[in-house]
């Protein structure tokens, strides 16, 4: 039941990821993600800066306070030490207003979703209690969509009653960077079941997304398991969804799983079901190298 | 079996349905709405780059009463700009400058705008919000202490990129800044 909702949930804004794709994420993997007030970014006091930390990017600000705000304490010395390393810009003597007994140098850190203070950013373990609002959801991928390759077949574009015709597809494990609730994040999607529909009314759900008979070193026409063997004559349309798992992490964690998956759709191939008596080979069946078919 | 492969032809059915129902009431007599019936069901924002007018419009008056906030140090009209954690960080920084004697003179300006997620906000009838890339230029902002000595940074940057929530405000019918926070991530005042 609940994978049915979240595939109805998934389908009415899958329409819309196209949309808003195009106008997202302007470049960067990581993008500073303090907490720099409005006074601070007019006065110039918060700089964005990505290091690197022990252990992992630390993304966060220099606070580089300009003259009087005593750094921590509020002791009251007159020598205002603002807290930002290489605060070149006068942090000197600090006449007089050193009375701001314990003014806390950055804001206050928001603890909503995602705790984050002007150093560090702690990525959420689950729900968050108190928030209103529960972990992250299918739906809150709206900046992520998994890709999925054409899907192949062969013989390419035809199939013969009662031989196996092959089917695979390129889709695997990938990891996109963008916004997730607002925050640069990444998510990898791995496959995890491709979901053929063979057009004659039979459809397979297989872990894997097969590959060519060359590739497998196989002889042509022979089973795979991802191959379909078409009873009856006609036009056909196969088509193939993807469901891919996601996972998240804003960058200092691992990876955090996401209930649930994406359904992805492939292009329809379309294909003609022939008889054998019909079919053309793709070379003189007599010379030593057979063509396709003999 | 599960035939997940219906979703999609379920969505393209539907946008089929979707255009066969505009065709049909293209053709029909037209009948105009009464602006209180269309405010009920239509959506508030048809497209993106309406999405984007309108929130760019917000984020700019938003920067505009901080920008009077700071130089009169009184915040009491922010509240109609901004809401949740962003009209607290402005309260707290506006009381910030008035605490330690600073004031500002000058106004910044919104040199341009992206748009990052409007899902929550086109074709809605009851928009959430949206977010948006903003690029803020404070060149012309001067930051001066009570001897009227200028206390801003050497370094600051002529513009500042900021990502900003928006919230759509059910009862006023606005948008109204929620979150801002920096942007480092490039693309935006390039």
């Amino acid at each position: 039941m609940a994978g049915a909702s979240v595939i109805r949930r998934l389908s009415v804004w899958g329409a819309a990821v196209a949309m808003s794709l195009a106008l997202t994420v302007p470049s960067a993997a990581f993008a500073a993600l303090a907490s720099c007030s409005p006074g601070d970014y007019r006065s110039g006091a918060c700089t964005p800066s990505v290091g690197i930390g022990s252990g992992g990017v630390d993304l966060g600000v220099n606070i580089t306070d300009p003259g009087t705000r005593p750094g921590t304490g509020g002791s009251g010395s007159a020598n205002g030490n603002g807290a930002g390393a290489g605060g070149s810009a006068g942090s000197g003597s600090g006449s007089g207003t050193g009375t701001g007994a314990g003014a806390p140098v950055g804001p206050p850190a928001p603890c909503g979703l995602v705790c984050q203070n002007p150093y560090t950013i702690t990525a959420p373990a689950d729900a968050v209690p108190g928030e209103g609002r529960g972990p992250i959801t299918l739906a809150d991928l709206v900046n992520f969509q998994p890709v999925v390759g054409v899907p192949r077949m062969e013989p390419n574009g035809w199939a013969v009653v009662g031989l196996h015709t092959n089917f695979w597809v390129d889709a695997g494990p990938q990891v996109q960077e963008g916004l997730l609730i607002g925050l640069p994040a990444s998510v990898r999607f791995t496959p995890v079941a491709y979901r053929w529909s063979y057009g004659d009314g039979t459809t397979a759900v297989v872990s894997e997304p097969g590959s060519s008979w060359a590739a497998a070193g196989l002889p042509e026409f022979s089973p795979t398991p991802t191959s379909h063997v078409y009873s009856g004559s006609g036009q056909v349309t196969a088509t193939l969804t993807v469901d891919f798992s996601a996972e998240y992490t804003f960058g200092q964690t691992d990876w955090i799983a996401i209930a649930g998956s994406v359904p992805v759709p492939s292009a329809p191939m379309a294909a003609t079901v022939q008889r054998a008596d019909t079919v053309l080979v793709g070379g003189d069946c007599s010379s030593a190298r057979a063509g396709l078919g003999c | 079996m599960v035939w997940v492969q219906r979703v999609p032809a379920a969505v393209t059915a539907a946008l089929v349905a979707v255009a066969l129902l505009g065709g049909c009431t293209a053709d029909a007599p037209e009948v105009e709405p009464t602006p209180s019936a269309s405010a009920s069901d239509e959506p508030v924002f048809a497209s993106d780059e309406e999405a984007l007018a309108a929130a760019t419009e917000a984020y700019a008056e938003y920067q505009d009463a901080l920008d009077h906030a700071f130089q009169d140090l009184d915040s009491r009209a922010l509240d109609s700009y901004a809401t949740d954690e962003a009209l607290s960080a402005a309260v707290d920084s506006v009381a910030d400058y008035a605490e330690r004697g600073w004031r500002q003179e000058g106004n910044s300006s919104v040199a341009s705008t992206s748009l990052v997620d409007a899902t929550q906000l086109v074709g809605r009838s009851e928009p959430e919000g949206a977010q948006i890339y903003a690029c803020l230029d404070v060149s012309d902002v001067e930051i001066l202490d009570e001897q009227g000595n200028s206390v801003v940074s050497e370094g600051r940057p002529a513009t500042y990129a900021l990502v900003a929530s928006l919230r759509w405000m059910t009862a006023s019918r606005t948008l109204t800044v929620s979150h801002e926070e920096p942007w480092d991530g490039g693309g935006i005042c390039d």
